[in-house]
């Protein structure tokens, strides 16, 4: 049983606030860095007019997403085993980067069987082996990425 | 008319080669492999096998294979949709309402038959379409100046956010979000660096292939986690694959039918596909003697829906190959993938890659067919696939993704790209959000920007010129009275909850 079954984040903000937040603040970041850009520069349109306009067209638009009732009536606070996931995920993306492709994959995979899945040890012993290995296999072997394996 | 034949006869001479048919052999078996997959739809299939294509010598056989792994991934998306009532876009959500009935009542045999034959016919049919009216758009698309695809852009991204379901206004947020990330990157005009903040890896711009992987991919595995937690599925007999005499009498007006709808919804820049599948149920539900069947396992519920689907897909390839605007966002993907193979669609693809244009047309005629040879027969095999766990079945998705990112530029960076973007894909996810108007504006973000500043310079810094050329203020005025007729059709679904009477099930 994953651990999004045993409890949720009810006091998160609802994923349509999120939303509509994250645009907010992407219309006023983007809609001052192009300000900065300059909108008009040598007698031409400057690099900041197309993006000031979008900025300005999100600004209405995230105000609506953040107050807006949500549609569908399945949509629930957010479930703390795909953030988990998805900040495993950022972690394992790191490792790759510091530890080569064997040891992150073998070890997110475990997590992901372990304590994402409450797979017993053996399975998600097994098929962490299987995945690292045939990652192995076909992306460092057959296809010849030139990724690090192993801490360099 | 004999011109025309002859390019496309060039074109098979391309696409008949056999490293090409091998691609598109390859390209066929894999989306199929991926697309039934449960929970990794068409786009998801696309995105992860993106990066095979990358490294490929010869452009016009990458187009070639990510071609077939798109009639792959669809007819995945198909089997699932009548197997599990698991829709794998939103185009299939109402294959889901009759497939999924007939295969309760121990008829998915005849449902995934009757798909992937009407998908074939519509298929060809489109083709032929293309094939037609292709050259004709391309002719008369010579004549755009700026002013006309900043016009043309903004249209069909205006439909692209507007159709894809009841929230037009955020759709349109979410394009115009796509619009400032497609911009990231040198700025090819000017030259100068825009939004970079000295990060010089994305002086080209955030890599396309990894924000999809990251949107579609990862996000989707993200927000299967707490959807299809342990599920297994229940997979009833598929039956008999042969449809009976009854079948092919009740599917054929409606394979017919779907086809055409979907062909001439699917040509709208900005993608019909869900309209057009909703148009073919509906107008089959209103011709059927039975109509009482719908709902309840009428085939051709299955067949003109699915034909209609397939036809819309091949349609909206006429703006992607004639005018460089893609129909759909699957399109989108695919004109990413053209451009990161140093194509760019438009008017001029034909006269300057007419390999290019008339050997994709070819391929699409083999990949049907490959389609319809390799993957009925191997119905069983697609099956067993459905019972790999999800547990494993995610985690392999996650791990692939990740490498896929890294061999994109052999660079970690776009494995930060992907892991913050399947983050966000799992939060709109969740927020009901489509993220296909943010695709389609990422990857039209330069035509956007150069043919506005372009149209601006020939104004004398005046935006009145948009208005005062027919093209550009016709396409401007279309712009305007859909968008009013958007809000107005919204408030009036709203108001009489259409919307809930549509039978997508529970």
């Amino acid at each position: 049983m994953p651990v999004a079954a045993k409890w949720t984040l009810a006091e998160v903000p609802s994923p349509n606030r999120v939303v509509g937040f994250g645009l907010l603040a992407a219309a006023i970041g983007f809609g001052l860095e192009s300000l900065r850009l300059g909108l008009w520069n040598y007698g031409m349109p400057g690099i900041g007019l197309t993006p000031l306009l979008a900025s300005i067209g999100m600004l209405p638009v995230s105000l609506i997403v953040m107050f807006d009732k949500p549609v569908r009536h399945d949509e629930g606070a957010f479930q703390p085993a795909p953030l988990l996931v998805g900040g495993a995920f950022v972690l394992y993306g790191i490792g790759l980067a510091y530890a080569g492709l064997l040891l992150p994959t073998f070890l997110f995979c475990l997590l992901w069987g372990l304590v994402i899945y409450r797979k017993p040890w053996p399975a998600s012993l097994a098929v962490s082996l299987a995945i690292t290995g045939g990652s192995w296999l076909l992306f460092g072997y057959l296809l010849s990425i030139p990724m690090p394996l192993w801490i360099e | 008319m004999l011109d025309t034949l002859s390019r496309l006869a060039y074109g098979f001479e391309v696409a008949l080669t056999p490293g090409n048919l091998l691609y598109a052999f390859i390209g066929c078996l894999l989306g199929t492999f991926v697309g039934v997959l449960p929970g990794l739809g068409p786009l998801t299939t696309i995105a992860l096998l993106l990066p095979l294509t990358y490294g490929m010598a010869d452009p016009v056989s990458a187009i070639i294979m990510l071609g077939a792994i798109t009639y792959g991934a669809m007819y995945g998306g198909s089997t699932t949709s009548i197997l599990l009532r698991v829709p794998g876009e939103a185009a299939s959500v109402i294959t889901v309402i009759d497939g999924y009935e007939m295969a309760k009542q121990g008829r998915a045999g005849p449902a995934l038959s009757i798909a992937a034959i009407g998908s074939f016919v519509a298929g060809t049919l489109s083709i032929i379409g293309l094939t037609l009216v292709g050259p004709l758009v391309s002719t008369w698309a010579l004549s755009f100046g700026a002013p006309e695809y900043f016009s043309l852009a903004l249209f069909g991204l205006l439909l692209a956010a507007t159709l894809n379901g009841g929230r037009p206004l955020i759709g349109i947020g979410m394009a115009l979000l796509g619009l400032i990330f497609g911009l990231v990157g040198l700025d090819p005009v000017s030259g100068m660096t825009r939004f970079t903040f000295g990060e010089v890896r994305i002086l080209d711009g955030i890599d396309v292939v990894a924000v999809l992987m990251g949107l579609y991919g990862v996000g989707e595995i993200l927000y299967n986690i707490e959807q299809r937690h342990n599920q297994s599925f229940i997979i009833g007999k598929v039956g008999k694959l042969m449809p009976s005499r009854q079948d092919w009498k009740d599917s054929g007006g409606a394979i017919g039918r779907g086809s055409l709808i979907g062909f001439v919804l699917g040509l709208l820049p900005g993608g019909g596909a869900l309209l057009a599948v909703m148009a073919s149920y509906m107008t089959e539900k209103r011709v059927s003697k039975h109509p009482e069947q719908f709902g309840k396992g009428a085939i051709a519920g299955v067949a003109g829906p699915e034909s209609a689907n397939n036809a819309a897909a091949t349609a909206a390839f006429v703006p992607l190959l004639t005018l460089g605007i893609p129909g759909n966002i699957i399109a989108a993907v695919l004109l990413a993938a053209l451009m990161m193979q140093n194509v760019q669609p438009g008017p001029l693809m034909m006269v300057e890659h007419p390999d290019m244009f008339w050997g994709v047309i070819a391929s699409m005629y083999i990949g049907n067919v490959m389609l319809l040879v390799l993957n009925l027969p191997l119905v069983g095999l697609w099956i067993k696939l459905l019972s790999i766990p999800f547990w494993i079945l995610g985690c392999v998705v996650m791990v692939i993704s990740a490498i896929g990112a890294y061999s994109l530029a052999n660079d970690f960076f776009n494995v930060g790209v992907l892991a913050v973007c399947g983050i966000i894909g799992y939060i709109v996810r969740k927020a009901n959000i489509d993220m296909g108007p943010f695709v389609m504006a990422f990857i039209l973000a330069d035509l956007v920007d150069v043919s506005l500043s372009q149209s601006l310079l020939m104004g004398d810094g005046s935006p009145v010129i948009l208005f005062t050329r027919p093209i550009s203020a016709t396409l401007l005025g279309l712009a305007v009275v859909y968008l009013l007729a958007q809000f107005w059709l919204i408030r009036k679904a709203r108001s009489e909850k259409i919307l809930e009477a549509i039978p997508v099930g529970d």
